[in-house]
C-alpha cells in the first residue's frame, strides 16, 4: 500500500487554505498536511524551532509556498530552503496567485521544482492539487529524511 | 501639444537665418564682381599703357631714321663716297620697319589710321626726295645733285612730318590718360564696395551667429521640456503597471474563493437543492468564470499598449500555422474547412502579432460554431502601395454593418454573452496592437453569412 507523506502548506489567506485544503481532501491526503500561516512560521517549521521545537523529526515531502505573506515571504523560504543542507532536496511547489515574470524567474533562479498559479475557476484548482498532491506526496520518491506518515486510505 | 509653439517659430527664426545668408552670399557675389572688373580694367589698361609707349618709341624711331637717311643722302651728296649711303639704306629699311610696325600698333583706332596715312604719305614723299638727290649725284654728279637740294621744299616738308607726328603722339598720350582717369574711377568705386560690403557682411554675420545661438537655446529648451514629459510618462507607466498588476491579483483573490466555496456548497448541499436554486448557485459560477476572464482580458490589453515594441522579421505563414494547431483542441469534433493562402514575412512584434492572429482565428472558430460546415479562409489581398492587407474570413454569425464601429471598441459586444461567450476586448486588442505597428484594421460584415475582418501593416516598417 502506498504511503502518504507529509505536506507543508504555507498561506496565510485562511480562505485559500480552506480551499486547498478541501482539494487535498478529494483525495484523502488532508490529513497529513501541517498548515502555516507565514514564511516565518514556515522556517520555525523546516528548521524545528520555536513552537516547533518538539515536532517529530523528518522533512516533509513537499512543500507547497504561497509567494505573498507576511513578516517573511516564499521566495525567501525558498531561498534560505536552498541555502541550507538539510533542507535542500526537499521538493518546493509555489502554489500563488502571482503570475508575474519577476516571481517567476526569481523562483525559477532559486531552484523551484514547480510554479502553479492558484486559478480562478475551483474546479480548476482542485484538478491542479489534486496532481500535486498525488504525485508529490504518493507517487514521487521523497529524498531520504522524509517523514513517512500514515497509510493511505482510500474513500470507500 | 508639446509640438504647438515649435513649428511657427522654428520657421520664422529658419528663415531670418537663411535671409542672413543669402544675403552675405549676394554681398560676397557683388563685391566679387566688383573686384573682378576692375583688376580686369587694370590689365587692360596696362596693355594700353605698354601699347602707349611702344607706339611713342616707334614714332621717335620713325624720325630719328629719316633724319639719319637725310644725313647719309647729304654726306653722299657732299662727297660721292659710297660709305655714306650705308646708313641711308640702313635707316629707309628701318623706316619701313617703323611704319609697318605703327601700322599693327594703332589697329583699330579709325582717327590715328587716318593719321597714320597721311604720314604714311609724307614719309614716302621725303623718301623719294632722297633717293631721287641720290641718283642725280650718281648719274649727274655735285652741281646738279647741290643745286636740287637747295632747290627743294625740305623743310617745310620735314616740319609737317613733325607736326603729323606730333599730333599723334598727342592722341595717344590723350587716350592714354583717359584710360587712366577711367581705371582710377573704377577702382574708387570698387574701394567703396568692397569696404561698404565688407561692413556690412562683418554686421550681418555676427548678427545670423545671435540668432543661430537663440534658436539652439530654444531648442535646448524644448528638449528638456520633451525630457521631463518623457519622465513624466514613464513614470506614469510605471505606476499604472504596479496599479493593474495589484488590481489582477487583489481581484483574483475573492473571486477565487467566492468560486472555491460556491462549488464546495454545491458539494455539500447540492443534492438536497431544488434545481432553480442550483441553477443559481452555477450562474454564481459561471458569473465568477467570466470576470476572472475579463480581468485577464483588461491586463493583457493595458500591457499591450504599454509594452516595448520589438522589430523582428515574422514568418506570417508559420505563424499562422502555429496558431490553427494550438486552437485544433478547441475544433475537434467540428466540421472545419481551413483555406489559408501563402503568407509573407514581415517586421513587426511576434508576441503582438500572434495575439492578433489567435484573437482573429479564435473568433471566426468561435462565430462559426452553429454552423454545420464552417469556412475559415486566410490571406491577404492587394492594398495600398506600400503596405500589405491581411484578412480572415469566415461564414459564421456575422453582424450588422450598421455597428461596424463598435467592432473595435474596448468592451463592444454585437451578440450576447449566452449567444457566444467573450468579453469584448479581443477586438480591441487586435485594434491597438496593429495601430502600433502603423496599419489599420476594418470589418465586413452579413449578419448569419459571415465577417471579414482586414488588417493592413506596413511593408518598411
Amino acid at each position: 500500500m502506498p504511503e502518504v507523506k507529509s505536506i507543508l502548506l504555507a498561506d496565510d489567506s485562511v480562505k485559500d487554505v480552506e480551499l486547498t485544503l478541501a482539494a487535498l481532501e478529494e483525495y484523502n491526503l488532508a490529513n497529513e498536511v501541517v498548515v502555516v500561516q507565514d514564511g516565518a512560521e514556515a522556517l520555525d517549521y523546516l528548521f524545528t524551532k520555536g513552537k516547533y521545537e518538539s515536532r517529530a523529526q523528518g522533512n516533509p515531502a513537499v512543500v507547497l509556498l504561497d509567494i505573498k505573506m507576511p513578516k517573511v515571504d516564499g521566495l525567501e523560504v525558498l531561498r534560505r530552503m536552498k541555502d541550507e543542507a538539510s533542507l535542500r532536496s526537499i521538493p518546493v511547489v509555489m502554489l500563488t496567485s502571482s503570475r508575474e515574470e519577476s516571481d517567476l524567474v526569481r523562483s525559477y533562479q532559486l531552484g523551484v521544482n514547480a510554479y502553479v498559479v492558484k486559478p480562478v475557476n475551483f474546479q480548476d484548482f482542485i484538478d491542479a492539487v489534486k496532481e500535486l498532491g498525488v504525485f508529490w506526496a504518493i507517487i514521487n520518491e521523497p529524498p531520504p529524511g522524509s517523514i513517512r506518515k500514515g497509510i493511505l486510505k482510500t474513500k470507500d | 501639444m508639446l509640438q504647438a509653439g515649435l513649428p511657427t517659430q522654428k520657421r520664422d527664426l529658419e528663415q531670418k537665418i537663411w535671409l542672413g545668408f543669402g544675403l552675405a552670399l549676394l554681398l560676397l557675389g557683388v563685391i566679387g564682381a566688383f573686384s573682378y572688373r576692375s583688376t580686369v580694367q587694370f590689365l587692360e589698361t596696362s596693355e594700353a599703357a605698354v601699347k602707349s609707349r611702344e607706339t611713342l618709341e616707334e614714332m621717335s624711331k620713325l624720325l630719328i631714321d629719316l633724319l639719319n637717311a637725310e644725313t647719309g643722302q647729304r654726306g653722299y651728296i657732299l662727297t660721292g663716297e659710297a660709305r655714306y649711303l650705308e646708313p641711308y639704306y640702313t635707316a629707309v629699311n628701318e623706316i619701313d620697319r617703323h611704319r609697318k610696325s605703327l601700322r599693327g600698333l594703332l589697329r583699330g583706332d579709325v582717327r590715328q589710321q587716318e593719321r597714320l596715312n597721311a604720314l604714311e604719305s609724307l614719309v614716302s614723299q621725303r623718301l623719294d626726295d632722297l633717293r631721287q638727290r641720290v641718283r642725280l649725284r650718281q648719274e649727274k654728279g655735285f652741281e646738279v645733285a647741290a643745286s636740287a637740294v637747295r632747290q627743294g621744299q625740305e623743310k617745310e616738308l620735314m616740319d609737317e612730318i613733325r607736326r603729323s607726328l606730333g599730333e599723334m603722339e598727342g592722341e595717344g598720350y590723350v587716350l592714354l590718360e583717359r584710360r587712366n582717369q577711367a581705371t582710377r574711377e573704377d577702382a574708387t568705386r570698387t574701394l567703396v564696395v568692397i569696404v561698404a560690403g565688407g561692413l556690412l557682411a562683418l554686421f550681418l554675420i555676427p548678427l545670423a551667429a545671435i540668432l543661430i545661438k537663440r534658436d539652439i537655446a530654444n531648442r535646448r529648451l524644448l528638449e528638456e521640456e520633451l525630457r521631463k514629459r518623457n519622465s513624466l510618462v514613464e513614470s506614469i507607466n510605471k505606476e499604472l503597471e504596479a496599479f493593474s498588476y495589484s488590481v489582477s491579483h487583489d481581484l483574483r483573490s475573492p473571486l477565487r474563493h467566492i468560486d472555491g466555496f460556491t462549488q464546495l456548497l454545491q458539494k455539500g448541499i447540492g443534492s438536497s437543492l431544488e434545481p432553480k436554486n442550483l441553477r443559481y448557485l452555477n450562474i454564481i459560477s459561471d458569473s465568477v468564470k467570466q470576470m476572472g476572464r475579463l480581468i485577464d482580458d483588461l491586463l493583457v490589453f493595458s500591457r499591450m499598449g504599454r509594452n516595448e515594441m520589438q522589430k523582428t522579421v515574422v514568418d506570417m505563414g508559420r505563424m499562422v500555422n502555429d496558431v490553427i494547431n494550438e486552437m485544433k483542441p478547441d475544433v475537434q469534433g467540428r466540421n472545419v474547412i481551413w483555406n489559408v493562402m501563402k503568407l509573407p514575412e514581415i517586421k513587426g512584434d511576434p508576441g503582438m502579432l500572434k495575439l492578433v492572429w489567435a484573437n482573429l482565428i479564435g473568433n471566426a472558430i468561435k462565430y462559426t460554431k452553429l454552423k454545420a460546415e464552417a469556412q475559415i479562409e486566410i490571406g491577404t489581398m492587394n492594398g495600398k502601395a506600400d503596405e500589405i492587407v491581411f484578412f480572415v474570413r469566415d461564414n459564421g454569425a456575422g453582424f450588422d454593418m450598421q455597428y461596424v464601429e463598435k467592432l473595435f471598441g474596448v468592451f463592444q459586444r454585437l451578440h450576447s454573452a449566452e449567444e457566444f461567450e467573450g468579453t469584448g476586448i479581443g477586438l480591441a486588442n487586435v485594434k491597438r496592437i496593429i495601430l502600433r505597428h502603423g496599419g489599420r484594421a476594418w470589418a465586413q460584415g452579413k449578419v448569419n453569412e459571415g465577417a471579414s475582418i482586414f488588417f493592413s501593416l506596413p511593408t518598411g516598417c
